[in-house]
């Protein structure tokens, strides 16, 4: 089948439709700043984490400084770069993008707030100001979809992947509404599909989407073969209607089948994916695409976690251990590969003075933090999901400091980019013609 | 980075395939740090070294010069200027780091590595891989599909011509 996706056009106009580096970058190092304080916010929260199952609280809290403070905030930081680039299309204003941020931070500080304390006012404030963030946000990047005429796959996941993000922050703000009026019949299943559509439906689509780009880029490949991204493309968010569904009319066998629905989605992605890196120029591809593709496996066990949780199967601690595996295990493993891959190459982008020799992308910040960070994840994660499984707190505590020394040498990496960016603009202010020695 | 239709743009992937390879086998042997000087008599290590000799000779006498004569000019004209100044930078940047690993190379073929021209000889090495890499990443990803839409077939066979006999 012919391929649709022509990658090629990105770097054409690449250099056209970068944005300011400022309005990128803010995005990343909020991010990082909120990945260390997900981890804190556990720790606090240790005792309660193996028997969560919902409701405002601490635990509840540090969920939504993943999902909001890192998860949320580098896609809008991503996708705000990425798809101009991509499509050769400018945002027709950066206001939105300002606005957007200008209340997602304080929104997100608030909202996290009143969750923690469960202050339903504080709660209520903070909602309303995230939904509108993300709601700009949307709209923005639907504005460039509407308008791009090119890579078809990419932005046909993108478009599923803002439609679960409007339904997402709609029941985002009736659970809020909830917790002070209780109008709901079933508050849980509610919440489980705020859950499905954040996790699978806004982020895994939008992943699944930059993955046809990022991925052939990064791996100098040809786009993956088309067909298994369309059949993908149809049966991801055919799985998605049948799980919101499913736990709607509180029927599990719904629920199964759009597992198995989603895995078999899943699986055509990821084998794409393996076929680029397969057919792929460039075969080292670094610390970055272990975390990749160590995110590509638990999203597959996220899937298998998820249909044994419907079904009961995973014990009393059955939500947690599903929590760690697709929070931890799968979102937080590969978003974190991925960004540790553009922040530097993003910044290299921005650094083609003439006046000066840019540096390589390894001299913009040490990379040996990256490998801490990588262990301490892996060990985080590990240590956090035994310690919920066998109803341990002190495992998830000691997981908890493990993650959060691996978030700071994570953070202390981004703002060495950030660091080595501008003193490179500084000094190129200064220097004479680009010299090759 | 998907097909191309004209022969020059097949004819330069060609090129970045085999350079990338070779860097490829650069970074592999360079990437264990150690104190054991590479033994240049024979095997893998020297076979390495030749084929970095012939292969940067040619991508810096060849290639890359006929890209800044005759394409970046037409490149810079009907697409982007801003496009092919970012690849003659690098370009000019890139050229003293091959010269200066043809040259180490060529010296250790005929007597070896000392442990201070090996220690060059590495830092060239892996700068010369990240920059290259780069480099090869943004022209396949933007540069050739850009040739394959403002070239038309004649202009394409006589540059494909001109190209290969320059390399």
């Amino acid at each position: 089948m012919v391929q649709d996706v022509n990658p090629g056009t990105i770097l054409m106009s690449a250099q056209l439709r970068l944005l300011p580096p400022s309005l990128t970058f803010r995005f990343f190092m909020a991010a990082a700043v909120f990945h260390f304080f997900f981890w804190v916010a556990i720790g606090f929260s240790y005792d309660d984490v193996s028997t969560f199952s919902g409701g405002p609280g601490p635990v509840l809290s540090a969920i939504h400084i993943l999902t909001l403070g890192v998860f949320a905030m580098t896609i809008m930081g991503a996708a705000t770069q990425l798809i101009p680039v991509a499509t050769g299309l400018a945002h027709r204003s950066l206001w939105p993008t300002q606005i957007a941020w200008w209340l997602f931070l304080p929104g997100t500080l608030i909202f996290l707030t009143g969750l923690n304390f469960s202050e339903q006012w504080i709660m209520q404030l903070g909602g309303l100001l995230t939904a509108a963030a993300l709601l700009i946000f949307g709209f923005s990047i639907a504005d460039l979809l509407r308008r791009s005429k090119v890579l078809k796959i990419p932005v046909r996941f993108a478009w599923l992947s803002m439609a679960s993000l409007l339904v997402l922050v709609l029941l985002g703000l009736v659970l809020l509404e909830n917790f002070i009026h209780g109008f709901l019949p079933d508050h849980q299943a509610i919440a489980a599909s705020h859950v499905i559509l954040a996790l699978y439906g806004f982020m895994g689509l939008l992943l699944m989407g930059f993955s046809n780009i990022l991925v052939p880029m990064f791996a100098l490949s040809k786009s993956p073969p088309a067909r298994n991204q369309q059949i993908a493309q149809w049966l991801a968010p055919i799985g998605l209607v049948l799980a919101v569904t499913g736990v709607l009319v509180n029927t599990e066998e719904i629920v199964g089948i759009a597992v198995v629905i989603g895995l078999i989605a899943v699986i055509l992605h990821i084998q794409g994916m393996l076929w680029c890196l397969n057919s792929g120029m460039r075969k080292n591809l670094g610390l970055s695409f272990v975390l990749v593709k160590a995110g590509w496996v638990m999203l597959i066990v996220s899937l298998i976690a998820s249909g044994l949780l419907v079904f009961d199967l995973l014990g009393e601690q059955g939500p947690a251990i599903f929590g760690a595996i697709v929070l931890i295990g799968w979102l937080a493993t590969f978003l974190l590969g991925i960004l540790q891959r553009i922040v530097p190459f993003l910044a290299a982008m921005n650094m083609s003075k003439k006046t000066k020799k840019p540096p390589r992308l390894s001299e913009l910040g040490d990379e040996t933090k990256l490998k801490l960070h990588a262990v301490c994840h892996g060990l985080a994660f590990v240590t956090i999901t035994g310690g919920i499984a066998s109803d341990k707190s002190l495992p998830i505590l000691l997981g908890a400091v493990i993650g959060a020394v691996g978030a700071l040498f994570f953070a202390w990496y981004v703002v060495a980019v950030a660091r080595s960016y501008m003193a490179y603009h500084r000094e190129s202010e200064a220097t004479g013609p680009v010299s090759g020695d | 980075m998907d097909d191309l239709e004209l022969e020059l743009c097949k004819s330069l992937h060609k090129d970045h395939m085999i350079t990338l390879q070779l860097l490829e086998r650069l970074e592999t042997t360079l990437g264990p740090k150690s104190s054991d000087l590479p033994d240049t008599t024979g095997g893998d290590f020297r076979n390495l070294l030749t084929d970095l000799v012939t292969v940067l000779e040619a991508e810096v006498k060849g290639h890359f010069a006929f890209e800044e004569e005759h394409l970046f000019p037409r490149f810079a004209d009907e697409i982007d200027p801003a496009i092919t100044e970012m690849l003659q930078g690098e370009h000019e940047i890139i050229r003293p780091i091959a010269t200066q690993l043809t040259d180490l190379a060529r010296a250790a073929l005929k007597e070896g590595f000392t442990p201070d021209n090996w220690d060059e000889f590495r830092n060239a090495g892996l700068e010369l891989v990240e920059r290259e890499v780069f480099h090869v990443q943004k022209e396949e990803m933007g540069f050739l599909p850009g040739l394959d839409e403002i070239l038309d077939e004649d202009e394409d066979r006589e540059l494909n011509m001109m190209y290969l006999s320059a390399t």
